[in-house]
């Protein structure tokens, strides 16, 4: 009998073992780079007098070297998912090489070369983060207050822009919503972890969410409020599942939205609503620099056709910012509708890993915090593509980690952090299961 | 821009769209196979993740107990909403919720769960502890936690490689 049981144990143990085998990082590593150097090569010899273009010569170097050393040095440190981090470091290099091809005698690529690093190391902060977090803490509520306190800041500052967003320090600018992105997740996954009788147990997280919310809706940052509401309200969900509040929310928020849109003429602050709704529903005949903006961006993504228009071949400069609001418009252009959706593609992959690893995580603070940055990027991904295919009013959101900027490369990095470190402490228990299910073994023999 | 170079972009702009799609393509493939094998962890595997052992009685009847793995916390009740499912025992859904903690089961009971320990007059409210090998009655139910044996390695160092590659 105890025979027999030694040999199921065995087998219990070799079936795990494989099972913890992940599928080879190495031809994904090959085609990133590979995408890498092809670009960086052709873009070298993109100049007017013949010679090579020396940022394009360095980054054709730099990026496959830094993309290879970093994930060498990620993986020695912290069991990794490697996959996720190899998806981020294409998008990164998407964005340097697409500001290459479309800007070629301003310095937007290499101001976005540069902030790679900066990039890099709020992605480590990030995993640092969520590894240091393990569950549900009082000092994550005591931050409320501070984050609300950092998304007001911008209201003492003013802007040219109608949403009053940014925060100037002498030449250095930041954006703090894309900042306290990460840190809303962190809170939210805090709060609606939190083992609880009934719902009010759950209302200091939904009131931050609110107030952060209401902050942004008086600063008139539209689209980062709606990521900040849906962010609130699908970690509420997921959390406490709680799917009949949340609907009724959800409702009660739609209804509001278009009474509000309605009325925006005789809310102070709010009448440009009215005329961008006007110009949004038909772009094509009114000659207003934001109609302008709406129909250059739809004539760009559909010059470039199925295969694009040939790297730094493209007209895409035409549209105004479009290295962050229709950086989309510019890789469709530049590559063509395939590749795009291919980089859609890739940030429904993270959607789906990030879900991979909330559902394999041990408690559930950590598996909604992986949760809740995954659905971030994804729905940041959506607005912004949706704005720039015209399905939907563009919003000012960035595409995380390929518009330009370094406020948005810095969240988007240090939510892509938190997500990682979530998925290398899930490897780490996977590997002690193992080591637990092998010594039981060892021990009967 | 010379004629050389536009005639490479043009050319290239197929390799390019080609090497975004195999991105993506090869991506999806990882993450489909690699969610498989997390899936099959998860279901064929009832120790994976567990760190401790709830065993459950009809309370009062003697007979053999019925064993339900524990994570680190999470919720037991008798509905689908929780953690650790235990049917036909009148508990609600969820009853109460958990967390372990270095020897002990921090129970949280939820709205209208009944907790208590033997010889309570009245079911607890608010937080409370119970260490291994005691019992608590909750529903129809007498349950008692125990955590697994020790684990017999320490937790891996930070630069072991825990992956292989298939």
């Amino acid at each position: 009998m105890s025979r027999l049981r030694l040999k199921k144990q065995n087998a219990q143990a070799e079936s795990f073992k494989k099972l913890l085998y992940r599928t080879n990082e190495q031809p994904l590593l090959f085609l990133v780079c590979a995408f890498q150097i092809i670009c960086m090569a052709l873009l070298t010899f993109k100049t007017a007098d013949g010679k090579a273009d020396i940022f394009s010569l360095r980054m054709l170097f730099l990026l496959p070297f830094g993309t290879y050393a970093a994930l060498k040095l990620v993986s020695r440190m912290w069991p990794i998912d490697r996959a996720l981090f190899l998806l981020t470091a294409f998008l990164c290099s998407l964005s340097v090489i697409t500001l290459r091809a479309v800007f070629t005698t301003t310095s937007k690529a290499e101001t976005q070369a540069l902030y790679l690093p900066i990039g890099f190391a709020a992605m480590l902060i990030g995993i640092c983060v969520s590894r240091t977090f393990m569950s549900c803490s009082g000092f994550l509520r005591a931050a409320m207050l501070p984050c609300l306190a950092l998304m007001a800041l911008p209201l003492a500052f003013t802007t040219a822009s109608a949403a009053r967003s940014w925060v100037k320090l002498g030449t250095f600018q930041f954006q703090p919503s894309e900042l306290l992105k990460p840190a809303t997740a962190l809170i939210l996954a805090s709060e609606f972890s939190r083992p609880a009788k009934n719902v009010k147990a759950w209302l200091p997280g939904a009131l931050f969410g609110a107030a952060l919310c209401a902050v942004l809706l008086v600063q008139r940052d539209l689209g980062a409020l709606f990521l900040f509401f849906i962010l609130t309200i699908a970690m509420f969900t997921a959390g406490t599942g709680h799917r009949k509040t949340a609907l009724c929310v959800i409702l009660l928020a739609g209804i509001l939205s278009a009474v509000f849109v309605t009325y925006a003429d005789r809310i102070q602050g709010f009448s440009y609503l009215s005329a961008r709704m006007a110009i949004w529903r038909d772009p094509w005949n009114t000659d207003i620099e934001s109609a302008r903006q709406i129909r250059q961006g739809l004539i760009s993504i559909a010059s470039g056709g199925l295969f694009g228009s040939g790297l730094g071949l493209s007209s895409a400069r035409k549209v105004a910012v479009v290295g962050s609001d229709y950086i989309f418009a510019a890789v469709s252009e530049e590559f063509g509708m395939i590749f795009a959706l291919g980089v859609i593609a890739v940030y429904f992959v993270i959607l789906l890993r990030g879900r991979m690893t909330a559902l394999s995580c041990r408690n559930r603070f950590q598996a909604l915090l992986a949760f809740g940055c995954a659905f971030e990027l994804t729905s940041q991904m959506l607005l912004i593509v949706m704005g720039n295919l015209h399905i939907i009013p563009l919003t000012g959101v960035t595409l995380p980690f390929v518009s330009e900027g370094g406020s948005s490369l810095a969240g988007s990095m240090l939510l892509m952090g938190m997500l990682l470190g979530v998925g290398s402490i899930n490897a780490q228990d996977e590997y002690d299961d193992l080591m637990r299910v092998s010594a039981g073994r060892r021990a009967k023999t | 821009m010379s004629h050389t170079y536009q005639v490479w972009a043009l050319v290239l702009r197929y390799v390019l769209a080609a090497l975004g799609l195999a991105v993506a393509l090869r991506a999806l493939y990882m993450t489909v196979r690699d969610g498989r094998s997390a899936a099959r962890i998860r279901a064929t595997h009832n120790s994976y993740g567990a760190v401790g052992v709830l065993s459950v009685l009809p309370a009062g009847k003697l007979g053999k107990a019925q064993k339900y793995s524990l994570a680190r916390s999470g919720s037991v009740g008798g509905g689908s909403k929780c953690d650790v499912r235990i049917k036909g025992m009148g508990l609600k859904n969820p009853h109460f919720e958990y967390e372990i903690t270095r020897r002990t089961l921090q129970i949280t009971p939820a709205s209208g769960g009944d907790v208590r320990m033997p010889g309570d007059k009245s079911a607890r409210a608010g937080t409370f502890s119970v260490a291994q090998g005691q019992h608590i009655l909750a529903g129809r139910a007498e349950m008692c936690f125990q955590l697994s044996k020790p684990r017999a390695a320490a937790r891996s160092p930070l630069n072991k490689r825990v992956y292989r590659e298939k």
